[in-house]
């Protein structure tokens, strides 16, 4: 049985390396992109259990991404989870369709536990 | 005669003497009174026994006794003096008006004996010739028109003031009918008025207009009674003209000057007030055509945006908007060029028989079809330093209309306008730099939180991994102070938002005392040390955005603790009164002076004592204020120093 994969999608690179370091382990995988073109990429050769996408993108708004998964029958299935720096959350729920926020900084433990959620359910 | 008839003639005399209104009284001619009827002693007062053989002179003032002599000496060359108007004193030594008739009495051989007087006092008939002559001195030399008509309306008197104010001589105007002084459109007027004299009635200063000789208007007060024969008949009118015509004028001008400062008043608030240069064009165009009463105006500005380049930007009063599609660029007109080229204002009577633009009409161009210009008026527009950035023109489609008044206007308000557009402009660098500042926050914002998320991140896989100890506690005092740094640069963030007009909130209804709790319980489990005292009035609706109030609620918390440390005690009051929910929170800390109290709200705002001694960036209370307001609530302080604070809010309560 191949492992589940969460495909995670942050352009600061030491953010990209700490949150590999917290979701590794034994249940699923953690694939990293830098950036928009990437993701899509990455898409067109397998589709992840979990997206975990920032919003601030050097090439792309995380939020129109998230509406045009969720706009795309092949994937609008897969949970996405938006990353933002800004706090206004509930805007971003209601206006993108997403399934969840997770604001930066971030708890580490926290952070964990929402994706595992995620990642338990499918 | 007989004896009888003549005794009988006597009688009847007699009677008649007795009898008469008229005093007769006789003399001698040693001027002793020898003959006093009673009508005598009515008049002079002395009765017949005090009187006779007394000396006529009795009765004659001193000054009059010559004027007796002279009389006396006609009397007795025979000469009878008929109704001799004289003056004569009574006993009480009033002096009287009479008319004498002096007669001399002759014995049987004809030779003078004496002389009978007949005396009447005219007192009332003087009076009423005094008074006729006052009158006429009146009438004379008044300066209101006095003027007599028949009830055909022929003019039958007419004095120095109709002459003076009408032009017409007394011989030209008498005969002639009323109406050479009516304007043909104000005939009917005189029928009118005619109508109320018939009946007896008085006009009064029923003001309207009158035409002069020279055919100049006039304006008059007329006020028009009957005149009555003396058997009460009503037999014409006569009437009083008054110019009032300066009044008129004096009384048109005040009004005007009054509109005039009225508008110069409004057009100098209301430029001032607004920092849109559209709109200060716009105002100023429409004020300036209203108070210098043109058919037209246009303000003309020429605009250098930030890169240099130069546009024209116009209004226009009085005409629609699209008579001005295709404008040619001022410049290139001959009569702009004048004023763009800082000659100074331009006023022309006649701008198509000026020389200066001929018949090439080159003024207002394309407008010239639509608007007939004739009076024109130009005034440039200059900076503060003196460079011409516009104009103000104005047309009218009649002849010489604007007068030096009118520039000495629009100069005014053009220096007015000046002042409003570099303050206009002023403002459009202010609002793109600050503009550009919150551009840059938001960024700069944006930008920190990255190594701020990493950085925390790695220190809590440290903070977990190495053993209970220093090390540890050091990792926690780390992450405590990246929590303290995340939420400043939330702060900056907030208010580059807010400034923008940007901060979005979300309102949904939801229950203010579950978010108490766990704000509360948050705050608890990171302040061990503090005893939080809560008391919240069951359930409180509210309508708002639960993330934004929380924020507030730790604002207020947060600064508990940050401005009274020693204090460890923070109270929580939840209740509602009448329509709202208030929130307080209370601390036991030293209290917040009167002055830092009025302040505590504004932004950068920091209670002065604790500068040195509190970080911050004075932008917490003035966050929560906008939140709150933004709420449509309100927030405020109370405290006395020494006792405490007590930070307030209260928001509309939610029903159904």
């Amino acid at each position: 049985m191949s492992t589940k994969k969460v495909f995670v999608v942050e352009d600061d690179e030491d953010i990209r390396l700490l949150i590999d370091y917290i979701l590794k382990d034994d249940l699923y995988q953690v694939q990293l992109f830098p950036d928009v073109n990437t993701l899509k990429k990455g898409l067109s050769l397998e589709l992840p259990a979990l997206i975990v996408l920032d919003i601030m993108l050097p090439d792309g708004d995380g939020v129109e991404i998230c509406r045009q998964l969720k706009a795309n029958a092949a994937t609008a299935h897969i949970p996405v989870l938006l990353m933002s720096a800004h706090r206004s959350k509930k805007e971003i729920l209601e206006n993108t369709h997403s399934d969840g926020f997770i604001s930066k900084p971030f708890d580490i433990n926290q952070f964990k536990a929402k994706v595992d959620e995620y990642m338990m359910a499918s | 005669m007989t004896r009888l008839q003549h005794s009988q003639e006597l009688l009847t005399l007699q009677s008649i003497f007795e009898g008469i209104d008229d005093a007769i009284f006789c003399h001698d001619l040693d001027m002793r009174i020898t003959h006093w009827n009673p009508a005598a002693e009515q008049l002079f007062g002395y009765s017949h026994e005090e009187i006779i053989d007394e000396s006529v002179y009795l009765l004659i003032p001193e000054n009059r006794q010559q004027e007796k002599s002279d009389i006396m000496r006609d009397i007795i060359a025979g000469k009878r003096i008929g109704q001799f108007k004289t003056i004569r004193r009574t006993m009480a030594g009033v002096e009287i008006p009479v008319s004498i008739t002096i007669s001399p009495i002759r014995d049987p051989e004809g030779q003078v004996i004496g002389s009978s007087q007949i005396a009447r006092s005219i007192i009332e008939e003087n009076a009423a010739e005094e008074k006729q002559a006052r009158l006429a001195a009146i009438v004379a030399s008044s300066d209101d028109a006095i003027v007599g008509k028949s009830l055909q309306g022929i003019i039958t008197s007419w004095n120095i003031g109709a002459e003076n104010m009408f032009g017409y001589t007394e011989q030209e105007a008498i005969g002639q009918h009323i109406s050479l002084l009516i304007p043909p459109d104000r005939l009917d007027e005189e029928d009118v008025i005619i109508e109320n004299i018939r009946a007896g009635k008085k006009v009064d200063h029923f003001q309207t207009i009158r035409r002069t000789k020279g055919g100049q208007q006039l304006h008059i007060s007329l006020t028009v009674s009957p005149i009555l024969n003396k058997t009460g008949e009503i037999i014409g009118a006569s009437k009083i003209a008054r110019n009032i015509t300066a009044q008129k004028e004096a009384e048109r001008s005040i009004a005007k000057s009054m509109e005039r400062m009225e508008i110069l008043n409004s057009i100098s608030k209301s430029i001032n007030e607004d920092l849109d240069l559209q709109h200060i064009l716009q105002k100023v165009t429409d004020a300036t055509t209203r108070l210098i009463g043109a058919d037209f105006g246009a303000f003309i500005y020429n605009q250098v945006d930030q890169a240099g380049e130069s546009s024209w930007l116009y209004t226009i009063s009085g005409a629609p908007k699209a008579t001005f599609e295709n404008f040619p660029i001022p410049r290139n007109t001959a009569v702009f060029q004048q004023t763009f080229s800082g000659e100074g204002v331009v006023r022309i009577d006649d701008i198509t028989k000026d020389p200066r633009y001929g018949k090439n009409s080159p003024y207002f161009g394309m407008l010239e079809e639509y608007l007939q210009v004739v009076s024109y008026l130009a005034v440039p527009v200059f900076t503060h330093s003196g460079v011409v950035i516009g104009g103000l023109f104005f047309g009218h489609q009649e002849a010489g209309i604007f007068k030096k008044e009118h520039e000495d206007l629009v100069v005014t308000v053009a220096s007015q306008a000046a002042v409003a557009i570099d303050n206009s402009r002023l403002f459009e660098e202010v609002k793109n730099l600050s503009d550009k500042k919150d551009e840059f926050i938001a960024l700069a914002s944006h930008e920190l939180k990255t190594p701020l998320t990493s950085m925390s991140g790695f220190l809590q896989v440290l903070q977990r991994a190495v053993p209970d100890g220093t090390a540890k506690i050091f990792a926690e005092k780390a992450l405590n102070q990246l929590a303290k740094l995340n939420e400043l640069v939330n702060d900056l963030f907030d208010i580059s938002k807010i400034q923008a007009g940007k901060l979005q909130l979300n309102f949904e209804p939801f229950d203010l005392s579950d978010l108490l709790d766990e704000v509360a319980d948050t705050f608890e489990q990171a302040h061990t040390a503090y005893h939080l005292k809560m008391s919240a009035d069951g359930e409180l609706l509210v309508s708002g955005d639960k993330m934004r109030l929380e924020q507030v609620l730790t604002n207020l918390l947060g600064n508990a603790v940050k401005y009274a440390p020693e204090a460890k005690e923070i109270t929580i009051t939840a209740i509602r009164i009448g329509n709202e929910v208030h929130i307080s929170v209370k601390d036991q800390g030293p209290g917040i002076s009167i002055e830092n109290q009025q302040q505590i709200f504004s932004q950068f705002y920091r209670v002065k004592e604790h500068e040195r001694n509190t970080s911050g960036l004075g932008l917490g209370l003035y966050i929560s204020k906008d939140i709150i307001d933004r709420h449509g609530g309100r927030i405020w302080v109370e405290s006395t120093q020494g006792h405490g604070a007590t930070f307030t809010f209260a928001l509309p309560a939610f029903t159904n």
